[in-house]
């Protein structure tokens, strides 16, 4: 069915058909149209599911980890502050393999009084085990609600996965969305009781507790990595399903543009991946051999795909949407700087960050970072680091 | 694709608007995408909306800066010419006025100039001054580009029963109503090839940072945000009543009502967000809301 809805309301739908069995979750902006959108689906009768109402992050992420470990489909939305609040309760979560799925709606936290978009928050939980996606429209948000549970509940995998979408730009953002049948994400999605995972059952004594030393814990965390490894073919898989079934994908764990044959490449994620095509457009119009590498999915980071797509590449412009403190960078542009060492031909790279504290990332400054860029490959002296937010 | 922006004020139903249009849209077999902005908008603040449409999906996910139409909700906005920034040369203004000519000599170099009065069709209809279902029948008709037919469906995903009913009305009276002329713009030079031609690198910040440390001296560098902008109705007291017990001033939650020369508590204009706080706890019923007159 299509219909015109927000990210936010894309994201509840995604969940409502994925009928989990508890979630739990408190509201923060600019989550909370989701949070109110899930409650308005309960109540309404729409969702068969326990819906807890908890008195802060902490204990939402507690609540649906304790229910998951139970045998449970779980779901929590957060954002910025609350996901900082919640973060002891979703590193043991990770640490424990506990196959939960989050939304964080992503958001300024280090600002003295704002409530501005940007990415900052789930950067700060990166190396938890928490695998992530990044949806560039509302259409993908709701997609990748649907492929979070089949990749968070594999058997192979067993990990938490987390959906986070821009702040404002995608949470508020109307545009039309294909909701899909329930008969066809049932086909997708099997229910969660006939999962092979290892559950807390009555009359058999289970430790849900990984409070060991030594190398049984490391050895634990070796397999927790290799599972990490086997999201990057696993996400293919699933992605091929669902492609079958509803007729979209996304490129996996990169989505690329123009990029075969372009000379520079745009490389960023999230929402203003869309406003970077339509620049492309413009300057391939114009002449340019430019194209898109969009980091669609950031952890487990697609090392070898990205060696792949920029091998041979003259120059990639990083659009970066956090700040890296520390390493005078964004995290994107860091982290890709960390796969050059792995390419026969790497590129040079320049860093833009744009979209700081709700700051749009806008046409005119994709432009310029494009014309930065372009300069130079001619030779003119340039920061690695540029910011493109003030003009 | 074409990029329309709306502007009205908190409390109009400016960004309601914004997505029942892109309903109306899609139910017409296009694309659109709508996103309202955000900040510490508050009833009666200036708000915008901004909105695309196309035969193809909406890739842009940024604010318009140049829009093709504007969509003027409130009366009071329509003449000043901030609220025109950006827009198109050869582009389609619709506006809520009385005074036509006001926007006409603001040289904006518009194709076409609709105007309505809805301020006073959605008093009359429904009591209320909240313009934003007028506005999009006047869309309609101004632009031609959403059918009255699929703007009418997109409203009941919004309405019901008697609201509904009379928003119908509303929306049917801004199409049938509205004032069209059109003029023979004068069209600017097309755009400059994108600035990858250019050899340019990156200025640094301009250093207008107020926080180079959260303890900086506010009085020199925070910035203000004027809560007085958002005000429709202000405080106005009643002297005779007045005990001089200073309860308004402890309960105002902008901080702003202040002890005057004369000896008594009066709002500082420039912060008073009319909100009422003061008017509903003053013991004496002394204060009494009243409507601004310009805003
Ligand atoms: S209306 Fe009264 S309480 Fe509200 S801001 Fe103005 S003075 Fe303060
Ligand atoms: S609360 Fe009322 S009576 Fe008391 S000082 Fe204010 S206006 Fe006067």
């Amino acid at each position: 069915m299509i219909k015109v809805l927000t990210g936010n309301k894309a994201a509840a739908n995604g969940v409502r058909l994925a009928r989990p069995d508890v979630v739990a979750m408190y509201p923060i902006t600019p989550q909370t149209p989701l949070a109110e959108e899930l409650a308005h689906f309960h109540a309404e009768g729409q969702m068969d599911c326990e819906m807890v109402e908890v008195e802060g992050e902490h204990t939402a992420m507690s609540t649906i980890m304790g229910a998951c470990v139970a045998g449970g489909r779980v779901f929590t939305a957060t954002s910025s502050w609350g996901l900082a609040y919640m973060n002891e309760a979703l590193m043991y979560c990770a640490g424990l393999r506990v196959p939960a799925v989050m939304v964080d709606v992503t958001r300024e936290t280090p600002s003295m009084r704002g409530v501005g978009g940007g990415r900052q928050d789930i950067m700060s939980i990166r190396d938890s085990g928490w695998i992530q996606i990044e949806p560039e429209t509302c259409q993908e948000i709701l997609d990748s609600v649907l492929m979070a549970y089949r990749l968070a509940e594999d058997p192979d995998i067993l990990l938490p996965v987390v959906v986070a979408y821009d702040g404002f730009y995608l949470s508020h953002l109307s545009e039309r969305v294909d909701i899909p049948d329930q008969a066809d994400v049932d086909r997708f999605l099997a229910p969660v009781k006939n999962s092979p995972r290892p559950n807390l059952v009555s009359g058999r004594n289970l430790h849900f507790s990984p409070s060991i030393d030594g190398q049984p814990f490391a050895e634990f965390r070796y397999k927790t990595l290799q599972a990490m490894e086997r999201v990057k073919t696993k996400i293919e898989q699933i992605e091929g399903e669902f492609a079958a079934i509803f007729g979209r994908s996304y490129g996996g764990m990169v989505d690329t543009y123009r990029a075969e044959d372009a000379e520079i490449v745009i490389l960023t994620a999230g929402s203003c991946a869309g406003t970077a095509r339509v620049v492309i457009d413009q300057a391939r119009e114009d002449g340019l051999k430019v194209g898109l590498a969009r980091i669609r999915m950031f952890r487990p980071f697609p090392r070898e795909k990205l060696c792949q797509v920029l091998d041979g590449k003259k120059m990639v412009a990083v659009i970066d949407r956090s700040i890296c403190l520390g390493w005078n960078c964004g995290h994107l542009f860091m982290e890709t700087k960390a796969v050059l060492s792995d390419m026969a031909k790497p590129p040079r790279m320049l860093d833009f960050i744009d979209g700081l504290a709700n700051t749009d990332i806008t046409s005119d400054h994709i432009e310029k970072a494009l014309a930065v860029a372009a300069a130079a490959l001619k030779g003119k002296e340039t920061a690695e680091t540029n910011w493109l937010i003030w003009d | 694709m074409g990029e329309i922006r709306l502007h009205g004020r908190g409390g109009q139903g400016t960004v309601i608007a914004a997505e029942m249009l892109a309903n109306a849209f899609v139910l017409g077999g296009k694309y659109a995408s709508v996103f309202p902005s955000f900040g510490v908008e508050r009833r009666g603040s200036a708000v915008m909306a901004f909105a695309r449409y196309g035969e193809t999906p909406i890739r842009e996910h940024t604010r318009v800066y140049r829009p093709d139409i504007l969509l003027m909700l409130d009366q009071s906005l329509t003449e000043n010419p901030t609220y025109y920034e950006g827009f198109r040369h050869g582009g389609i203004i619709i506006a809520n006025t009385k005074h036509e000519e006001n926007i006409a000599g603001l040289s904006l170099n518009q194709k076409v100039l609709a105007t309505v009065d809805a301020t006073r069709i959605a008093v009359e209809e429904t009591g209320s001054a909240v313009t934003n279902t007028c506005m999009l029948g006047a869309f309609a008709r101004g632009t031609g580009l959403v059918r009255l037919d699929d703007l009418k469906k997109a409203m009941a995903l919004y309405f019901k029963g008697e609201v509904l009913a009379k928003n119908l009305r509303v929306l049917e009276r801004g199409y049938e109503e509205l004032k069209v002329t059109t003029f023979t713009p004068q069209l600017a030079a097309p755009a400059a090839q994108l600035a990858a031609a250019v050899e340019l690198t990156i200025a640094p910040p301009k250093d207008t940072n107020p926080f180079p440390a959260a303890w900086s001296d506010v009085d020199k560098k925070m910035i203000t945000v004027q809560t007085g902008e958002w005000r429709f109705r202000r405080p106005e007291l009643h002297k005779a009543s007045c005990r001089l017990c200073g309860w308004c001033s402890v309960y105002c939650p902008a901080g702003c009502m202040q002890l005057g020369e004369d000896g008594y508590y009066h709002p500082d204009l420039a912060y008073c967000k009319g909100c009422g706080v003061c008017v509903n706890e003053c013991p004496a019923q002394a204060l009494k809301m009243t409507a601004e007159e310009v805003i």
